[in-house]
């Protein structure tokens, strides 16, 4: 092992700018990775010639871009970059981190005190919580499951009757279906209402167990962007899939359902990706077709343009009475709004592409 | 000793622990040990946390270590470092030395 | 586990800087041989790692054996709030000597005297037992240095902190010329009060040239060390206050013709024909010591 001593400088970037982000830019490509807009704050250790020796980034939770100089490994850099980052994490109230990594830098990381959550051929996602996994599954899981366990995973932003009608489709077709609402708070309707509707809404399904897909399901934990742009659809498909797959093992789900997406050409290569996946764990992938009105299908993103253009009384025909009682209330709509116009594109594109349909 | 947010003490460098100390309401002291001496001292290590966790009066917390070679009396600096930050408190009790 | 009561005269050649969030660097500093060890707590720890680097250092008191070494720490200065946290930590923990940054007067160490006695007090140690040196580290404290080496029995020695010294004057750190007033004060300040003279660091650790040429040059106005940051410097410096065997000989020689001239009860001592005064003397007795000292040192 190479002991580095003298010369060897440490800089945290919150995030990196400029120049210094165009190096770091450089450094990664080197590494085969590609730097991600959502890093929030970046380390690297630079040599006594100010090159970059080594570097590693966060995505609020999330540890992306980490990297050492192949002829500088060993030397105990990442675990100085990882100390870096953890010690920000927990100045900014962040609990626990994850990681993305490639599958041959498992046990690197293992050393690092990070566990693995579920991986691919060219993806791991770890966690630094050795039951976290398990603990998160453990909350979801409910003693009334019993019989064919299905499962339906959606954004809801906000609930539509589409969605209604895809639950009781779902429920229909098994025993006990658990409806899991996405946690990841970037759509214009906070998470937590998101599922107080849904759970108004489908209250009188006896057989539906309404759950949170955490940080592990169609999170943004579970997009690992910065791999090259032409493989980071079908990566982190692959990832989350295999996310899924130890979920269902846990739960007993033997079906996932999915409406089918005639529009959206990303959720329908996810939709495939799963199509091809899914029956290698025991899991059937169970495709409904969407509620049409008036010859399309009812889509959220439509009601939330209704609701931005102050047109919110139109949305009672294609809302659920719980969602629409939500928007009657003055100051959620406002709350709405302000969400909606704080949002950025990027993230529209992300709500839209995980779900909120 | 009260533990009022999560906090973090210590290093992943060679010869040192990196301690994280989450509060808990119940459940006792639960450890999370990864060591890069795992089989030879992975008991030892969690029996110093676990004592000096009692000795500061903490019931219940999620304890993470990542431990790179520390030496006892490290392990004992990084969890006590840990602790006090996550109690947000400063009024130490020194001892006279053994 | 280490000796309570500090020493007021040893050898003190090498003062080696440990940095004292470092658990690695604290284990190992047993081993480098220098004379004292030095953990610090000022500059070379970040004001968010304070605290962790009091536990580190106090748990390592409390635990490591040092064997015969002298365990120094670097305290912060006072004003900044952390040094009397600091002494409450390190005291109780078995610290022989503590060295205090920045001192500017005699008050400072008074001060500072005044929170290790209050500390001894409350925890059952005897006072006094407790050794300070102050180190010297403005234009100011180097005017003062006759007053501060006097401002209390506890001090083993005053050092230069050349860093900070030079910026306070405007200049930097050069060929030893700009430190050649502030070392000609700290040296008869220490000589005047009778406690040790100790000189700054060499920072450029691979100029080795550079760090022999200083050493001889401290060595030579009278200094009784130096601080050290990388344990490399150790042995360069150490073989540098290690007599040569012919001096060492001579010294023997000069000891032996006086104790047969005391046996004689002759006044009148000559050693291959030269007078041998009071000064010659002295430096035998010195030079043997020290021998002495290196010899039990390296035994350790």
């Amino acid at each position: 092992m190479r002991r580095i001593e003298y010369g060897y400088e440490l800089c945290a970037g919150r995030p990196f700018r400029g120049q210094a982000q165009a190096e770091l830019r450089a450094f990664l490509a080197e590494a085969e990775l590609t730097y991600d807009p959502g890093i929030g704050y970046s380390v690297v250790i630079r040599d006594e010639a100010g090159r970059i020796a080594a570097a590693a980034s966060l995505d609020r939770d999330t540890v992306k871009c980490a990297a050492v100089r192949p002829d500088l490994q060993g030397s105990g850099l990442m675990a100085q970059l990882i100390t870096c980052l953890r010690q920000e994490a927990v100045s900014r109230g962040i609990r626990s981190l994850f990681l993305y990594t490639k599958p041959r830098n498992r046990r690197q990381f293992a050393e690092l005190g990070f566990y693995e959550v579920a991986g691919t051929e060219e993806v791991l996602l770890m966690e630094d919580r050795r039951g976290g996994f398990a603990a998160w599954a453990a909350g979801i899981q409910d003693i009334r499951a019993c019989g064919t366990v299905g499962c339906l995973a959606a954004n809801c932003n906000p609930m539509t009757l589409g969605h209604r009608h895809l639950i009781e489709q779902a429920a229909a077709r098994c025993d006990t279906l658990y409806l899991l609402v996405v946690s990841e708070d970037r759509s214009a309707v906070p998470a937590a209402h998101r599922r107080r509707i849904v759970e108004q809404a489908a209250g009188d399904l006896a057989n539906v167990i309404v759950a949170e897909t955490g940080r592990y399901l169609i999170s943004s934990a579970s997009f690992p962007d910065y791999f090259l742009k032409e493989r980071a659809e079908a990566v982190w498909c692959g990832l989350d899939i295999a996310v899924f797959c130890r979920l269902a093992r846990i739960l007993g789900i033997s079906r996932r359902f999915v409406g089918t997406e005639p529009l959206c050409p990303v959720t329908a290569a996810y939709n495939r990706a799963m199509a091809a996946a899914l029956p290698q764990a025991g899991v059937e992938l169970v495709e409904l077709a969407r509620l049409e009105q008036n010859g399309v299908p009812i889509s959220a993103t439509a009601v939330r343009k209704l609701i931005a253009d102050g047109r919110w009384q139109e949305i009672k025909s294609l809302v659920p009475e719980a969602a629409y009682d939500y928007f009657s209330e003055e100051e959620n709509r406002r709350l709405f709004l302000q969400r909606y116009q704080a949002l950025t594109v990027s993230d529209q594109i992300v709500a839209q592409e995980t779900g909120g349909r | 000793m009260e533990l009022k947010k999560t906090a973090v003490a210590g290093t992943m460098e060679s010869s040192d622990i990196m301690v994280t100390v989450e509060p808990r309401e119940s459940g006792g002291i639960v450890l999370e040990l990864t060591s890069s001496v795992m089989k030879q001292y992975g008991r030892r290590i969690e029996r110093v946390i676990r004592e000096t966790a009692a000795e500061l009066g903490v019931e219940h917390a999620l304890i993470c270590a990542v431990d790179k070679g520390a030496l006892d009396c490290t392990v004992r600096a990084r969890v006590s470092a840990a602790i006090f930050r996550a109690a947000e408190r400063e009024n130490i009790t020194w001892e006279v030395g053994k | 586990m280490n000796e309570r009561r500090y020493e007021k005269d040893r050898l003190r050649r090498s003062m080696m800087f440990v940095p004292g969030n470092h658990p690695g660097m604290i284990a190992d500093s047993r081993i480098y041989g220098a004379d004292s060890i030095m953990f610090d707590l000022e500059d070379s720890v970040s004001l968010a790692e304070k605290d962790a680097a009091r536990f580190l250092v106090y748990q390592a008191l409390r635990t490591l054996d040092f064997g015969k070494k002298e365990i120094v720490v670097r305290i912060n200065d006072l004003d900044s709030g952390l040094g009397v946290r600091d002494l409450e930590a390190i005291i109780p923990a078995g610290v022989h000597v503590v060295r205090l940054p920045k001192t500017d007067c005699p008050q400072d160490v008074i001060d500072c005297e005044r929170e290790i006695a209050r500390i001894e007090r409350a925890h059952g140690i005897p006072v006094g037992a407790v050794g300070m040196m102050a180190a010297i580290e403005s234009a100011n404290g180097v005017l003062n240095a006759r007053e501060i080496a006097c401002a209390s029995d506890r001090l083993i020695g005053i050092a230069l902190g050349a860093e900070d010294y030079v910026t306070d004057l405007k200049t930097v750190r050069a060929d030893g010329t700009e430190l050649l007033f502030a070392r000609s004060m700290i040296l008869h300040a220490a000589r005047s009060a009778g406690i040790a003279a100790l000189d700054t660091v060499y920072s450029d650790v691979n100029n080795e040239e550079g760090f022999l040429a200083e050493v001889e040059l401290i060595h030579k106005l009278g200094f009784d060390g130096k601080s050290v940051i990388n344990p490399r410097q150790i042995q360069p410096l150490h073989r540098a206050f290690v007599p040569g065997e012919k001096d060492l000989r001579r010294a023997y020689d000069v000891i032996a013709a006086i104790e047969k001239a005391n046996a004689r009860g002759s006044g009148v001592i000559s050693l291959n024909g030269k007078m041998i005064d009071r000064p010659i003397v002295i430096r035998a007795r010195r030079l043997i010591a020290l021998a002495e000292a290196d010899r039990i040192a390296r035994e350790e």
